[in-house]
């Protein structure tokens, strides 16, 4: 039902447009490609990966952490897709191969010591 | 000059209680474990108390090792990927579980939470705004 619904309203959208005129068109289409655009940019921090890949991730990050220390990583799966200095950086190069949605965290060296708050 | 930010949700938190307390959610496979958190600006990682990582069945040595250090002394701490639920937004992140279990702070730190979310704070109403971060 809401399927039909949708379909009637597009429909009655294209009918209106066919009577805009050229420049109206144009603006229309530039609007459209924006909404399209921040849709696929607006790709939320979330991964939702399977308990055997989180696993794998894991023993991904116990395997890499000395190659990888200081430094972000995105893995998609088991697999290292990008890195940078920072989760932006890192996020970015993901998505510039590909993958909007990795998992992505900092590695740090077995022998660094974070500091922990409190 | 003034900025402004858009936040999908507000939260209240006890403003006379010790710390920023938010409610916090731990999931694994069909296993979960809620409890109140702190959040620590100053924590590089979320750091919980052993029970809770044991509650959801994870042999707590098996995880990546890691010592962090505090203002009287390090601590060793055990990382694991886990879904992380704080006030409704969920995140698969790398959080890490104290190995002594008479280590009684949880927090929310940089790595796997802070760096995932805007945060906006009004200390004095009690008030946390929050979203997650969309790049």
């Amino acid at each position: 039902m809401r399927f039909i619904m949708q379909t009637k309203t597009l429909t009655q959208l294209k009918r209106q447009i066919i009577s805009l005129n050229e420049f109206e068109k144009k603006d229309l289409a530039e609007f459209l490609a924006e909404e399209i655009n921040d849709k696929e940019v607006q790709t939320p921090l979330l991964t939702s990966d399977d308990e055997e890949t989180r696993q794998q991730q894991l023993e991904w990050l116990k395997a890499n952490r000395e190659k990888y220390a200081g430094k972000y990583v995105a893995l998609v799966g088991n697999k290292l897709v990008s890195e940078g200095k920072t989760i932006r950086e890192a996020h970015e190069k993901a998505k510039k191969n590909g993958f909007h949605n990795p998992f992505l965290t900092m590695l740090y060296s077995e022998t660094d010591v974070p500091f922990g708050g409190w | 000059m003034e900025h402004q930010l858009n936040f999908e949700k507000l939260a209240s938190y006890d403003a006379g209680e010790s710390g920023i307390t938010v409610n916090t959610t731990l999931k694994l496979a069909d296993k979960s474990v809620s409890f109140p958190a702190k959040i620590d600006t100053g924590s590089t990682f979320c750091i919980f108390e052993r029970k809770y990582g044991e509650e959801l069945d994870l042999k707590i040595e098996s995880g990546l090792f890691q010592r962090v250090g505090t203002a009287t002394g390090i601590f060793v701490t055990f990382g694991f990927r886990i879904t992380l639920e704080v006030e409704g937004f969920e995140f698969d992140s790398l959080v890490y579980f104290a190995q002594d279990e008479n280590l009684r702070r949880n927090v929310l730190g940089r790595r796997g939470w802070l760096e995932l979310v805007r945060i906006g704070l009004v200390d004095y109403e009690g008030k946390l705004y929050l979203s997650r971060y969309l790049d």
